[in-house]
């Protein structure tokens, strides 16, 4: 029997889809936040019903127009998973998501629209750690020597 | 002692100091678009207070009580002042969120260039000036609902040819300052290379855009949930992009191109 993915976790997330086909996903369980590029967010929808990998491929490429490298959406799905959005029975096989890495550069140019697919997260502690470091500050060492008259 | 009192939306701010001459150049540089009142009683949510060390051009300061610095010089002793107000400033946000970025407005729209301290961002702000932009910040830009950025015209921190920076009015600069609500045009992440000619940027992908955006907050998301939703509606209808800049002068030309293609 086939691998089926399904989204995971989808009422503690806040989806906001933006105009270029691109998707911020804050889980509010963890306060993270995600960016899933347009191909990601292609075979992030498509899993919302629950799919296996070739019924992610026919909807992606019914809504492309064009054939889709399993590759990539193997990408997708490994990054979709290490993120907590996704979920399956078992993980995707290591070689295949490995195999992908390799060619993905050589396939990116004939993958039409279909580009390559990126899963960014930003955690909780990581954007807590920005915001002190962000906050006001100067770079100017204390002046040492000679005093500047006011 | 003598003491002037800023007005800021929100919140007010007392300095007050022994020292009539340091106290007119923090008033001439202190948040110097908002009104000046000499005396309230209402107590100053800032209360900044200046003490000579007596007879040196040294400095203590003190902040709600607690004092910051206790031998210091002008102009560093600025830069604490204005860090101590910027803080007050972002913790008095309602329903808008701080970007830790440069801004500029050029031809009606914003340019928001965010970046830590030190990244240059006040130098490109400058060379953007002179090259016909509208001053909104060099230091943060204030995002409302709509996502448009509110300019936070502080005095700019340059470097003269040292490390030590000094506050500069934008008028000084002969540049307009910006006095109303901007939509924003472009975000730009960029990093400076000496090696970059102008400007080599890559286009970014809105939530990639509004990811970096969170790393240049100074709000934390988690305690703060708003902070999500400006720049929700700023990165929907801005162009972003990420890369180097190298010589100023060509890259702020390039930018305001950038700018101009992205209207």
């Amino acid at each position: 029997m086939e691998q089926i993915f399904s989204q995971t976790g989808i009422e503690s997330l806040t989806v906001e889809r933006l105009s270029d086909g691109s998707t911020a996903i804050v889980d509010n369980r963890v306060k993270s936040v995600h960016s899933l590029n347009p191909s990601a967010t292609l075979v992030w929808d498509a899993c919302a019903q629950g799919a296996t990998i070739d019924q992610i491929r026919e909807a992606i490429e019914a809504q492309s127009g064009s054939p889709v490298d399993a590759e990539m959406i193997h990408q997708a799905l490994a990054q979709l998973q290490g993120a907590n959005l996704i979920e399956s029975a078992s993980p995707i096989p290591a070689e295949i998501v490995d195999l992908g890495r390799r060619s993905l550069l050589k396939r990116a140019g004939a993958a039409g629209a279909f580009a390559i697919p990126v899963v960014l997260t930003l955690t909780a502690t990581e954007q807590r750690a920005y915001a002190f470091a962000g906050a006001s500050g100067t770079t100017t060492p204390a002046p040492t020597t000679t005093p500047v008259p006011v | 002692m003598q003491n002037f009192r800023v007005e800021a939306p929100g919140f007010s701010i007392c300095v007050a100091g022994d020292c009539p001459q340091a106290l007119r150049l923090i008033e001439r540089y202190l948040l110097p678009w908002l009104p000046r009142a000499r005396s309230s009683h209402d107590a100053p949510e800032v209360n900044i207070v200046l003490r000579r060390n007596s007879p040196s051009d040294y400095f203590e300061i003190d902040v709600n009580g607690v004092t910051i610095a206790a031998n210091e010089t002008m102009p560093y002793l600025f830069t604490l002042i204005q860090q101590a107000t910027d803080d007050a400033m972002i913790r008095h946000l309602q329903d808008q969120t701080a970007i830790h970025a440069g801004a500029v407005v050029y031809r009606g729209k914003a340019i928001v260039m965010p970046g830590p301290s030190g990244s240059g961002k006040s130098r490109l702000v400058q060379e953007l000036l002179r090259q016909g932009a509208e001053y909104c910040s060099d230091e943060y830009a204030i995002l409302d609902a709509h996502g448009c950025v509110h300019p936070y015209p502080r005095a700019l921190m340059i470097r003269r040819g040292s490390e030590e920076q000094h506050p500069v009015l934008a008028s000084d600069l002969h540049a307009k300052v910006c006095g109303r609500p901007s939509p924003v045009s472009l975000f730009l992440f960029l990093r400076y290379e000496a090696s970059s000619e102008g400007l080599a940027v890559q286009p970014l992908d809105r939530s990639e855009s509004l990811i970096r955006l969170l790393q240049n907050t100074p709000h934390v998301l988690a305690d703060k949930q708003d902070v999500f939703d400006p720049i929700k509606a700023a990165v929907s209808r801005a162009a972003s992009y990420m890369g180097a800049r190298g010589e100023v002068s060509r890259a702020a030309a390039e930018i305001l191109q950038l700018a101009a293609d992205a209207s």
